[in-house]
């Protein structure tokens, strides 16, 4: 008798952990959404937090997403699995004198890729850093997201529907990697 | 000898302060050694006057940038349109943006004229009007401020190797996180790169063919990568909205 009260009282608990938990997830993505009901497209697993979004609110208009969207940074997060971090090599530079490439993020979608491109080729060294931090940042990791202002729709080399972004930086549970020097630790009023 | 003391004073642009092949130096203190006279030594003041540059060819230097932006920008009439493209910061650099383009246009002297609008686009496909960006934090060579000026830029504008011909731009990495000074050796680095595509191409390069130089992408626009694309068609995107509202409004 003892046995069952124990068995239903572990399962009532584990349950009532579970609502907790899903409540919270909850919570967290509808307080982020109520301060800044534009800047997060899907759900952020958890990662962000209000200083991310706030940020970006300092760059654009915050408005609804849409095609016209082309200044406000909008953040999105992908399963860790679809993405992969590339290097396009563009050739030498005369003036900088170094091998130049430009990033990309690739996320391959059902139907449609998401790519986040840096704004400019930039040197090719740096660029493989890149690829290591997100070597290191994503290893283990379900999702990162991704943030930066919406570019076109498109299409990719392959023909496939593709939407373009430009790449500003992308974090993990592990951590954060962003093209501009201190995005990633943002102080207040940043 | 007149006539040489007239030319030799001659500008290479009337807002100048200094005459060509001189630069500006600034009212700054100057610390007297000791002397018999002054046996602790004493600082006197070295008031604002034109030095001879080594070179004897045209600089511009930050002292000089500040002056002609306070004293002319205000009334060049051909300014970029005045929208925000939804940037916090798009309307705030328009009278830098409109001076720049017109004094670089006035020296360079293209027979197609640089328009602002199109210098505006590439600020905000570049920063987003955000002046204090640096690209990479652990390398302070790498890319700042509105136009993403790299190191290895500013020291070919300020000539520093042979490499540029004439009409150097010396500002140093902290003083191009002004706005003024990085629009001004910006607009001045996108002629350099016009004049690099127009040699690759062995015809003059459009400004848009310099852009693409600017942005490292030009080769891969020849060779048809889509990415390239993308990215001179996100600069051809706010370039076609400040395009419009010219014509608009």
């Amino acid at each position: 008798m003892q046995k069952k009260w124990l068995v239903l009282f572990s399962f009532l608990a584990m349950a009532f952990t579970f609502v907790s938990i899903a409540r919270s997830d909850e919570s967290h993505l509808e307080s982020l959404r109520k301060q800044f009901p534009y800047g997060l497209l899907g759900d952020d697993h958890g990662l962000l937090n209000v200083k991310d979004l706030a940020r970006n609110a300092t760059i654009g208009d915050e408005e609804p997403f849409s095609a016209k969207s082309n200044a406000y940074p909008y953040w999105q997060c992908l399963p860790v699995k679809d993405i992969a971090l590339r290097c396009e090599n563009t050739g030498y530079d005369e003036d900088e004198k170094s091998t130049l490439a430009i990033l990309a993020v690739v996320a391959i979608g059902k139907e449609r890729d998401q790519e986040y491109l840096s704004r400019r080729a930039f040197s090719l060294s740096r660029c493989r850093a890149f690829q290591s931090d997100w070597k290191r940042l994503s290893a283990g990791e379900s999702y990162a997201c991704f943030s930066g202002p919406f570019s076109s729709y498109g299409t990719n080399d392959f023909g496939k529907q593709t939407t373009y972004w430009a790449f500003d930086k992308f974090k993990t549970q592990k951590g954060c990697s962003s093209y501009f020097a201190d995005e990633c630790n943002l102080r207040q009023g940043k | 000898m007149a006539k040489n003391k007239k030319l030799s004073e001659a500008k290479i642009h009337p807002w100048r302060l200094c005459p060509s092949g001189q630069h500006a130096v600034r009212t700054h203190p100057l610390n007297v050694p000791p002397s018999k006279r002054s046996p602790v030594g004493s600082v006197t003041t070295r008031h604002f006057h034109c030095a001879h540059n080594p070179s004897g060819k045209d600089k511009m230097e930050p002292v000089e940038m500040e002056e002609i932006a306070e004293q002319y920008f205000l009334k060049v009439k051909n300014k970029p349109c005045a929208t925000s493209l939804k940037f916090k910061n798009g309307t705030k650099y328009d009278n830098l943006i409109a001076g720049w383009t017109r004094y670089w246009n006035d020296v360079l002297k293209p027979k197609d004229l640089l328009k602002p609008n199109l210098i505006k686009a590439l600020i905000a496909s570049e920063s987003g009007f955000d002046a204090l960006l640096l690209a990479d934090k652990k390398n302070q060579n790498s890319a700042r401020g509105l136009m993403q000026i790299t190191n290895k830029s500013r020291k070919i504008l300020a000539n520093e190797a042979g490499e540029l011909r004439e009409h150097f731009v010396s500002a140093s990495r902290k003083e191009l996180n002004d706005p003024n000074a990085n629009i001004c050796a910006g607009v001045r680095w996108l002629f350099r790169k016009r004049d690099m595509a127009t040699g690759k191409l062995g015809r003059q390069a459009t400004w848009e063919e310099a852009v693409a130089e600017y942005k490292g992408i030009r080769n891969d626009l020849v060779k048809g990568r889509k990415r390239a694309k993308e990215l001179i068609d996100r600069f051809e995107g706010y370039l076609g909205d400040l395009e419009a509202c010219k014509k608009n409004g």
